[in-house]
């Protein structure tokens, strides 16, 4: 039991770290459990082969990145069998994403995250780890750039891409259905959605 | 015209500011928390793989070993018994044509 002293410590240190940063991918608190318990297995047995690596944290969270972006691939996968099996008419369950409130977010926040959130799934891989390491982990671009195996520039350079997709997706959305999103000040307690 | 430009740019400000205030909607998050059983449960899922004693893993392997060499032996003494029946056949000329001849 003594080896789990050492691996309790990591586990406590890191488990909200891994958690928050799993559930910014996978916006779902179930799927986000399952990958913190996954990401904890594989540090336990992986433990000896991290001696030689510079920084626990780093290691800690490129497992978790992984492991999320893996988890989502293979969800993607699914759904893209489910519509495949629809187009030739096969019975198949009709799959919708609910829409994610973070627990954390403030409550005067929780309805404007919902589309941040959204549009956070829509990016690609690269800048929705920037974006979600940089916004829901507070880490540094040193930080997410050595996480990332990449250089600072780099890291700043897929930050901006990030916020500016995110933008487009919003003002899309807001196109798309503005008359029935709330104006932020005028109408917020006109409409009941 | 000129007041089509106007509401235009009503509705250009009102998205921004929109778009501004949903970027913005994550500050001041708190980090979400794992449930407090996760623990317990990465103890348990460790704890599986590592305690299967190396007895049961040469046990499992025996028992495959076993499965296949009773497979063999079974199977070996069908194929000798029908390559008997059938040089038996062929000595008799038992063997039935293929197509049935009308004429």
């Amino acid at each position: 039991m003594e080896e789990f002293g050492s691996f309790e410590s990591i586990y406590r240190q890191y488990k909200n770290k891994v958690f928050n940063t799993a559930i910014g991918y996978l916006q779902n608190t179930e799927d986000a459990e399952e990958i913190t318990q996954d990401v904890f297995v594989e540090i336990y047995h992986s433990l000896d082969t991290f001696r030689n690596e510079s920084n626990l944290g780093t290691w800690v969270y490129r497992i978790t990145v992984n492991k999320s972006l893996d988890h989502i691939r293979k969800r993607n996968r699914k759904k893209r069998m489910g519509f495949l099996s629809r187009l030739l008419g096969a019975e198949a369950e009709h799959e919708s994403v609910p829409d994610f409130i973070h627990p954390g977010v403030l409550l005067e926040n929780k309805e404007r995250s919902i589309h941040l959130f959204a549009a956070i799934q829509k990016l690609p891989e690269n800048q929705q780890t920037a974006f979600i390491l940089s916004r829901l982990e507070d880490l540094g671009n040193k930080e997410i750039a050595d996480v990332m195996k990449m250089s600072v520039g780099a890291v700043e350079s897929l930050l901006s891409r990030a916020k500016e997709n995110l933008r487009k997706q919003l003002a899309a959305e807001y196109k798309e259905d503005g008359h029935r999103r709330n104006p932020p000040k005028k109408s917020s307690n006109e409409t009941g959605d | 015209m000129k007041q089509e430009t106007k509401s235009e740019q009503d509705m250009n400000a009102a998205r921004e500011t929109w778009i501004d205030e949903v970027m913005e909607s994550l500050d001041g998050m708190q980090p979400a928390e794992p449930g407090p059983f996760l623990w317990t449960r990465i103890v348990g899922k460790t704890q599986a793989v590592k305690n299967i004693p190396a007895g049961y893993m040469w046990l499992a392997a025996a028992s495959f070993a076993i499965l296949v060499l009773v497979n063999v032996l079974v199977i070996k003494p069908k194929q000798d018994q029908t390559s008997v029946n059938h040089s038996l056949a062929e000595q008799f000329q038992l063997d039935t044509p293929s197509t049935i001849d009308y004429n």
